[in-house]
Parts: C-alpha cells; structure tokens; sequence
C-alpha cells in the first residue's frame, strides 16, 4: 500500500489547484458581486448566472466526495445549490464565495454520504467478491475511492477538513477561513485525519 | 497530539510538510525541498497518500465533456424550485401556523353566516340525530360492508349513548388504516360538500382514533362549529372545550362558539365569562363586537330580572334558562 503513493506521484504536473482556482481575484470578485445582487433582487437572470458560476465546483466537489457514479449525485447537487442560495444571505464576505459555497457543497455531499452509507458498505462488499458490479463510491482513481472510505470512517469536521486539503487543494489557512476556526484547530483536525489514515493504511499493509 | 500519532509507530514523523507538499503538488518546489520532501514521504504513509489523492482530487473535479448539459439541467430544476418560492428557508412551524391562520379565517366566515342563519333556531337535538344516522345505518347493514363508514362517536354524549343501534353498529364495523391526515382531509371534503352529518361522523373517528394529533386538536373546533350549525349545543359546546383544554390554534373561534353555544343552551352566566376571557385574550377579534353586544344584552337582561328576582322569568333569555333545564 505504501509503495503505491508517493515519489512518482510528485513527479505528476497537477497544475493549478482548486485553491488557487477559488482564490482567483477576478472570478471571485465577479461571483461575489454576483451573489450579491442575486441575494438582494433575486432577479432569475442574475440567480442563474451566478449558479453558472458556482455549480462546475458544486459538481466537482460532491463528484469528489460521492464519487462519479453515486445513485443521489444530481439530487444531491440540486440540493447544494439550494442550500447555497438560501446560505447566500447569511455570507460575511469573510473569505472566497468559491470557498463559502463549496464548503456548503462538501456538507450536503458528506451528509448525503453519510445517507447512503449503509447501500455503499453493501456494494462495497459486492465489488470485493469479485462480482464487478460497479459502485456508487469506486471510480478509476483509488485514491479517491480510499479516500470516501475514509470520510465515512471520520467525524464530519475532520472529514471536511481532509477534502478541503486532499481534494480542493486548500491551504491550511484556507480552511481555517472557511470552517470558521482557528488556524490551529484547523491543523489540529488535520492532524488527526491524518493520524486515522495512516493507522488505516499501516492496517492495510 | 504528537504523543498520540507516536504511539501508532514510533519512526511515523508527528510534523507534516503541508506547506512544502502544497509547494510539490503545484510544482514549484526546489530541488532541495523536493529532497526533503521525499525523504518525509518515505516514512509517512499519510503524506504520501495525501499526493496521490490530490492527484485523483485534481482529476476529480476537472470538468467532463457532459457536465455542462448536466449543470444547465440542475440550475433548470433549482430555479424552478425557487421560482415556487422556495429562495427563503420556510420552516414547518411557519407553514403550520400559516395553515392555521388559514383554518381561523374560514371558521371566522363560516361562523359569521352559521351565527344569522342559525338564529332563533332550536332543535332537538335527540330527534335529528336519529333521524340523521338512521339512514347511514341502514345503508350500511344492507351493503354488509360496515368498512365503508364507521360511525362511532368518540365523545359521549347523552344523545349517543341514546341511540344504540349505532353504537351497536360500531362496535362491529372493522377500523380502516386511515391516516390523521387523511381522516381530516376527509372530514373537509365532506364539510366543503355541505355534508356537515358525515364530516362530524368523520372528525370523530379522528380524534378516537388519533388522540395526540395535531389534526385532532383542529377537529375539536371544526366539529364543534358543525354541531352548532346542526342545533346540537351540548355537544359543540364539548367539543369547544376539549379545543381549548388543549390550547389550540383556533381558539379565539373556539371561545366564540363556546360563548354561543352556551346562548343557545341558556347559561348565560357562563356565556358572559366566555365573553368576556375572548375580550380580555382578543381584544382586536372579529367577534369583539358581537361580544360586547352580547354582554350588553346580558347586562340589561340582569338588571331587569334584578328587581322581580326570585320569581319565575319573564323575559325570552329567562324562557330560554328554564327551557334548558328541562
């Protein structure tokens, strides 16, 4: 298990980050003013540009944490965005709106997850007798399969924190803006993912 | 915290390079970091997992090919969803209470013209009854198909406990799974078709069968406005009641109908007090009028009776008392 991660993994171009997508001043400016007006008009043109905007990263997320072939996965990207358009009222301009809605979008898709846990510990035990039937969580990247084991294992702080950093790319300073805590609370969590991965890799062995 | 990742394996590092595993994945580390950075992933299986699974991450929310037709069709539906007012957060309390307001308002209008038509009417209430249920009954013991409408009153009262043939064709007929919701959709249905006997049959079977719901409590005062409607005062008035024992929505019509009940019954002591606890909880109510129209009556009624007290009543409120207490 150890040997399939690392060195040749560095060596991959992974270009731009979803942080660094998120944190694009001039996308960002524009989303916000976006969200803005929708908010205060609610004029569907406007609610609708701005949910252009967000819903490739609403999608990208929930597909991340649900995995491509989750059975919930369209409703549980409407349903992101609903919440998303509720929450918009409730935005301090503290941090990115990238980094706002996405964080309501990784809630509702860990939540959904958690829904369907018992459906995808099922399938998962199909897939591991060699039936193939596919799965709502496997996909042709590992890591991210191994990884939704892993959110399902954590308490949803951690697991937030964990796909905020693995997946999305974001700083530690980034998620502590965007969970709302401290920065060292919010190495404290990763910390502690960490340490419940490396126990579950060290199991797998 | 570095105690607890130590105990799992001594040589595991407690510290992770975020920043310089940030760095790697973006690829703008130096040669002597990337050094050291490999060095770290040899040691910690975590860090090492967390470059390949940004590397899946990455891949992961890279847009495909269909996403587009995909996204334009959710936005679709949330917009739809919005546009049926669903933009602001609409908790289940405020949709009740708007449901009740709702409820109020229609038992509001429906009392107003129950009050004028009704006025000056007495009936007895034994004889219709009967009369109302007998051909229910008969319909029923010649269809053998006692399912279709069970008529068992929930609250006793006098006059159901005279009329055993229903009683006895209750006790056979076999309770049907009904939820609380759909008794009282039913029961609504039938009061909207002016079937007032059958909705009153229906909101009793309601509340025997679902005590605790809030249907139920609803049903009290609706069932009670019926029964006034049909001239049985008693038993409206015991409906009335056990609304307001259970602090319902409608109790401002509750109170009403409880006042006009008592009217009708000749209590007119116990009618003021009803006025007056609407007046002093309603100050603003639609029958605030009417009820100190009442009282005034009420008062001026007394005030005449004062003087000849204690010899037989004279005036109509007096014939209605004594009628009441045969």
């Amino acid at each position: 298990m150890r040997s399939a991660y690392h060195k040749a993994d560095l060596t991959v171009e992974i270009g731009t980050t979803a942080g660094e997508r998120a944190s694009d001043p001039r996308g960002d400016d524009q989303l916000t003013n976006l969200a803005t007006l929708a908010t205060r008009t609610k004029d569907p043109v406007l609610v609708r540009r701005f949910l252009e905007g967000i819903a490739p990263s609403v999608r990208g997320v929930c597909r991340a944490v649900l995995g491509p072939r989750h059975v919930e996965l369209e409703d549980i990207i409407q349903e992101c965005l609903i919440k998303i358009l509720r929450a918009l009222p409730s935005y301090r301009f503290e941090g990115s709106i990238v980094h706002y809605t996405n964080r309501i979008a990784l809630r509702a898709a860990i939540a959904g997850r958690q829904r369907g846990r018992n459906r995808e510990q099922r399938d998962r035990a199909l897939v591991e007798q060699g039936t193939g039937n596919s799965t709502s969580g496997q996909d042709s990247l590992p890591g991210l399969w191994f990884l939704r084991t892993l959110i399902d294992e954590l308490p949803t702080v951690q697991a937030e924190v964990v796909v905020m950093r693995m997946v999305l790319g974001y700083s530690v300073e980034e998620i502590a803006v965007a969970t709302g805590v401290s920065v060292n609370t919010a190495k404290s969590r990763l910390r502690v993912a960490k340490e419940h991965l490396r126990q579950r890799l060290g199991g797998e062995a | 915290m570095k105690g607890r990742i130590e105990r799992g394996a001594a040589s595991e590092p407690a510290v992770h390079p975020e920043a310089s595993i940030d760095r790697a994945i973006a690829g703008k580390i130096s040669d002597s970091e990337r050094e050291t950075l490999e060095r770290h992933l040899e040691v910690c299986v975590a860090c090492a997992a967390h470059v390949a699974v940004a590397r899946s991450g990455q891949a992961a929310l890279q847009p495909l090919p269909w996403d587009s037709g995909l996204n334009n069709q959710a936005i679709e539906r949330v917009l739809a969803r919005v546009e049926r007012g669903r933009w602001e957060p609409m908790r289940f309390w405020f949709r009740r209470r708007w449901a009740m307001s709702l409820i109020a308002v229609l038992l509001g209008l429906g009392g107003a013209a129950s009050a004028t038509w009704w006025k000056g009417r007495r009936v007895d209430d034994q004889a219709l009854f009967a009369r109302e249920t007998a051909p229910v009954a008969a319909r029923l013991a010649a269809t053998r198909k006692p399912a279709v409408v069970a008529v068992n009153p929930l609250v006793p009262s006098p006059v159901a406990e005279s009329a055993p043939d229903r009683l006895s064709f209750a006790q056979r007929a076999p309770t049907s799974t009904a939820t609380a919701a759909a008794l009282f959709e039913e029961a609504s249905v039938l009061r909207d078709r002016n079937q007032p006997q059958q909705a009153i049959v229906v909101f009793r079977r309601l509340q025997r069968r679902y005590p605790d719901a809030r249907e139920t409590r609803i049903s009290f005062a609706l069932a009670g406005k019926l029964l006034l409607e049909q001239g049985r005062p008693a038993q409206a008035l015991a409906q009335f009641d056990r609304h307001l024992a259970r602090a319902g929505e409608a109790a401002e019509e509750a109170l009403a109908g409880r006042a006009t009940a008592l009217k009708r019954m000749g209590r007119l002591a116990e009618e003021e007090h009803t006025w007056r606890n609407l007046l002093q909880a309603y100050p603003r109510s639609v029958y605030a009028s009417q009820a100190r129209a009442r009282l005034v009556e009420i008062q001026a009624a007394q005030e005449s009776r004062a003087p000849s007290e204690g010899a037989p009543a004279a005036d109509g409120i007096g014939r209605e008392r004594s009628a009441s207490q045969h």
